[in-house]
């Protein structure tokens, strides 16, 4: 019995080859869409704590001589790992020098404040180094790469042999200098003297939220000239937190917008099976289903269908996640994002539960029917609405006719404009993101030149005496030019979800068409002018994605920017010229997608078309 | 006879379905006059509703030619046959086929404003036919409001509106009942008088029996031909027993 | 009886009527008697109770419905198939007789208009479809068998 009842699932989906192939992608995109949503979401979510919990971080960290071990000892510890010694030091790339802040932590990572490797290994070997996250990505260092850091000798050559993230106060380039892991051996080449080395030692607490309050009584044990620093793992949160601020509300509002933008695909894959198969349920009927047994058939039908499609797309989400999410781990100074099993599961479960309800309902109410109705109901019996009556039919002929099959079909094209708006707005956020950089590029530059033509002859030659903390102007890129390319990477997306859905969009229309534009064939309508009115019939929802993405856009700009930085003054809106392109652009684009559903359309059969159920 | 108006020579059609071919129409000879009504009759899968949507330029010939006005049509590009239908073809089909998203004026008007017939034309048109097929103060209503005899009527009043030569019918009457059936016949013959000619396939032989002449088909081929004559004497049709 | 069959009752003479009422009078079927008017004697007849019985059996036993009596089917075996005739030649001839017939009829029940009239003529003309029909049967299973 259950064999039976698959074959006949499976042989439903053979017999709708196209149909299935559509629902099966559109399953997946939207699978794919919201691990990628999600994925995003936690990356944004608590980067700095979700870093903290992973590599162990301290509550409390004292920097200074051998002296801060002591630190170990203070009441309330509950875990301490043995001091970790560092020095200062430098290397030069690209023709420019960078600061080091060269910690020996050793071959074997310590317990407390353990670096977590995101690519590459731990070190194993003197002539071995591991950076940290934000700063190997700042500078676009890779495991493989080598940097010749000053010794007291010269120089020493450390290979790069991993990337590691922790819970430090603020991603490089905000907290300088950048961090990297070293053996004790290397160290001892660095900076022979052990005298100048700065210990840091941290601890864990059995009670964290006393953390300032036992910060204060440690610095309090410490002799003042002893120069010790200790810090509580709340003001090192509250940095990462104020740096990483943008970074997080950045990938919050696309981590939406793809939320958005994945539920719309799956609408339209909901609506695109819930054509009613009233003719099938007929003939099921009348060989003896019972309408639970037809509901039943039809659902494992779609789940088969919809857990092929999830669970390619999800796979493909975990594929693209760290392509467009990982430079924003490295960004946050976080761990990187990974799929959890939570994300596959639920977006696989999204994408399976609304499509066995969106097929149950229509099929129960469909299989409530009398055989001999359901045969006869298999017809379309759409009508037209008010919208698409407000239209006169008139010339040209082609541009009626589409615009009143658009409106007449509202709710397809009112998805398709929806999709549409989500991408523009992205699109034109984007553009004004681009503007905005390049403005406060301008000031910045207008407000260095000021600064640093009196100190020009201190420039050649400088680098090498730069000081721990003291920030290099010119490797520091703004925090808009460092989310460049998450932003466009993530607008790509969209765009490519958009895409996806239009064409299926389209297909799906043109399908359901078959018979009508077969008429309008017989009627006369030429094959250009069939073409033309399935063009036509998406004009309206570029009108309406244009009309409403583009201040939808710069407002989601605007706002976002103003969260962030409390004032628009440095915004700059894109000319006009480039916003009047959008709807050009886009018009072109669908077009562009148009094209191959409006060829079939044109070049179809009437005697076939119209022989067809 | 005056010259035909619509004339097919030789017809053939092979259609490949699943890799093996279908001999729909093996060379059909066909001729109608200017205000002619033809009925073709045969079981289904004889290959009467191919031979109509050849003559209706709505798929090739494998061989075989048609003439339109003795003019040859057949070998016509997609978007010429576009406009000779435009023109000079109107086709009714089996299911309405209405266009749903359009209301039932606008469908009748199509044909009007597609052969250049301006908006007023096509309104006077449509009022006229619409009043002719009987349904009056239902412009606005969208097809899937109507019966299925009222949308049938629709679909008629579309095929005239643009007053073709030639009114090609497939199985007009197939799903309604004889009242139905027998005005929707007075309804196609309705262009007669000014020169309009029909060709009908239908499997109802008293839709057949209206026309001038009656072609039967068989397995792709034309079988017989009956010419009907108007009605020869009253007949008796009670013999009592006396 | 004229009224209500119109034109399709054959021309009925009135000698043919008084026949048929003596014959029934002598089988106690109807009683008459004489009644002066006008000066001459008129007869008028009334069903006696024996004829309305016999009315009503006559009435209620039902006509027979099979009907294996077919001109043509015999023409079509004795003649067609004993290739003397060509029998498609013979099938084509009928079916050009049941067209008309068809034609005839449905032209009949226009220029009537009665409805009685127009129940008759649908019964005749489902009849000749159904003999359109069994014309084509004849054809297949006769002639293309014999082509073959």
């Amino acid at each position: 019995m259950l064999v039976t009842f698959l074959r006949i699932a499976l042989a439903g989906i053979r017999g709708r080859a196209l149909a299935a192939l559509l629902t099966a992608l559109l399953a997946a995109v939207t699978a794919a869409v919201l691990t990628l949503a999600l994925g995003l979401r936690s990356v944004a979510d608590e980067p700095w704590d979700r870093t903290f919990r992973e590599t162990n971080g301290a509550h409390l960290i004292a920097l200074g001589g051998p002296e801060v071990a002591r630190l170990a000892r203070l009441p309330g510890v509950v875990e301490a790992a043995p001091p970790v010694p560092g020095s200062f030091t430098s290397f030069a790339l690209a023709g420019q020098r960078f600061a080091l802040n060269a910690l020996a932590t050793g071959p074997e990572p310590p317990r407390v404040e353990r670096p977590a490797v995101t690519s590459g290994r731990w070190l194993t070997a003197a002539d071995e180094i591991v950076l940290e996250q934000s700063f190997a990505a700042a500078l676009g260092i890779r495991p493989g790469d080598a940097v010749d850091a000053a010794a007291s000798s010269g120089r020493i050559r450390l290979r790069v042999v991993g990337v590691a993230a922790i819970a430090s106060g603020a991603p490089y380039p905000d907290h300088q200098p950048g961090i990297g892991f070293v053996a004790r051996d290397a160290l001892v080449a660095i900076q022979p003297d052990s005298e100048r080395w700065i210990w840091s030692q941290a601890v864990r607490l059995s009670e964290p939220a006393r953390a300032d309050e036992l910060a204060g009584r440690a610095r309090q044990s410490f002799r003042p000239e002893s120069r010790v620093v200790v810090e509580s793992w709340f003001e090192r949160r509250s940095e990462a937190g104020d740096r990483s601020r943008t970074t997080t509300i950045v990938l919050t509002a696309y981590s939406a917008l793809l939320l958005v933008a994945g539920v719309l695909v799956l609408v339209n894959l909901v609506g695109g099976r819930a054509v009613t198969r009233h003719r099938e349920i007929g003939l099921l009927k009348a060989v003896g289903f019972t309408p639970r047994l037809v509901a039943l058939l039809f659902l494992v039908e779609q789940l088969l269908l919809g857990l092929a499609g999830a669970g390619a797309g999800v796979a493909g989400g975990a594929v693209l996640l760290p392509l467009v999410a990982g430079d924003s781990a490295a960004l946050l100074a976080s761990t990187p994002a990974t799929v959890t099993g939570a994300h596959v599961a639920l977006s696989i479960a999204a994408v399976c539960t609304l499509m066995a309800v969106a097929t149950v309902l229509p099929t129960i109410r469909g299989a409530r029917l009398g055989v001999v109705h359901a045969l006869a109901a298999g017809r379309s019996r759409r009508s037209a609405g008010a919208a698409s009556r407000s239209i006169p039919l008139g010339r040209p002929l082609p541009l009626t006719l589409g615009l009143k099959e658009a409106l007449g079909r509202s709710s397809r094209t009112l998805i398709a404009a929806l999709a549409l708006t989500v991408t523009v707005a992205a699109l034109v956020a984007g553009l004004t993101f681009e503007t905005t950089t390049r403005n406060e590029a301008n000031i910045d530059a207008g407000a260095l030149a000021a600064i640093s033509r009196p100190g020009d002859r201190a420039a050649p030659g400088a680098a090498d005496q730069l000081a721990p903390g003291h920030p290099d102007p010119i490797a520091v890129p703004g925090m808009s030019a460092r989310l460049r390319p998450i932003v466009h990477s993530l607008n790509a997306v969209l765009v490519l979800i958009a895409a996806i859905n239009l064409l299926a969009i389209v297909v799906l229309t043109v399908r359901e068409r078959t018979r009508d534009l077969a008429v309008l064939k017989a009627i006369g309508l030429t094959p250009a002018q069939l073409g033309r009115s399935v063009h036509a019939a998406q004009t309206v929802a570029v009108a309406a994605a244009s009309a409403l993405g583009i201040p939808l856009g710069l407002a989601l700009f605007l706002g976002v920017y103003a969260i962030v930085n409390g004032d628009t003054d440095r915004t700059a809106i894109p000319p006009w010229w480039a916003l009047a392109a959008t709807p050009l652009l886009l018009a072109a684009a669908v077009w562009a997608i148009t094209l191959a559903p409006a060829r079939r359309a044109s070049q179809l059969d009437v005697t076939t078309a119209l022989s067809r159920e | 006879m005056t010259d035909p108006i619509l004339e097919a020579r030789g017809l053939a059609k092979t259609y490949s379905s699943g890799g093996v071919d279908v001999l729909a129409l093996r060379g059909v000879d066909v001729a109608l006059a200017p205000g002619e009504f033809v009925a073709v009759m045969g079981p289904s899968g004889c290959g009467k509703s191919t031979l109509l949507s050849l003559l209706g330029g709505m798929g090739r010939p494998t061989a075989g030619e048609v003439l339109l006005a003795g003019v040859r049509v057949d070998q016509l590009s997609e978007t010429r046959l576009a406009l000779l239908r435009r023109r000079s073809i109107g086709y009714v089909f089996q299911f309405f086929n209405l266009v749903p998203t359009l209301t039932v004026a606008e469908n009748v008007e199509l044909p009007v404003l597609l052969a250049g017939g301006s908006r007023g034309q096509a309104r006077a048109r449509r009022e006229e036919l619409l009043a002719l097929v009987g349904i009056e103060r239902r412009d606005a209503a969208s097809p899937a409001q109507l019966s299925g005899g009222e949308q049938q009527r629709v679909a008629i009043a579309r095929a005239l509106a643009h007053r073709p030569a030639v009114l090609l019918a497939d199985e007009p009457t197939g799903n309604l009942d004889s009242a139905s059936a027998r005005q929707v016949v007075d309804v196609l013959r309705h262009g007669r008088g000014e020169g309009q000619a029909l060709l009908l396939v239908t499997h109802d032989a008293r839709v057949a029996a209206a026309a001038d002449r009656v072609l039967t088909m068989r397995d792709g081929l034309m079988v017989d031909e009956t010419r009907v004559t108007p009605p020869r004497e009253v007949p008796s049709l009670l013999e009592l027993e006396v | 009886m004229t009224q209500r069959l119109g034109g399709l009752l054959p021309p009925l003479n009135a000698g043919q009527i008084y026949t048929t009422l003596q014959r029934l009078e002598r089988d106690g079927l109807v009683s008459s008697e004489a009644v002066p008017e006008d000066g001459r004697n008129k007869r008028m007849y009334a069903i006696t109770e024996a004829g309305r019985c016999e009315l009503e059996r006559w009435a209620s036993t039902p006509v027979p419905g099979t009907r294996l009596k077919d001109e043509f089917f015999m023409k079509l075996v004795l003649v067609g198939l004993g290739g003397l005739v060509d029998p498609k030649r013979l099938i084509d001839a009928q079916r050009r007789e049941y067209l008309q017939s068809l034609r005839d009829l449905t032209e009949v029940v226009r220029g009537e208009g009665s409805e009685i009239l127009g129940l008759l003529a649908d019964g005749a003309a489902f009849r000749l479809e159904a003999d359109l029909r069994w014309l084509d049967l004849c054809e297949r299973r006769l002639v293309q068998k014999e082509e073959r």
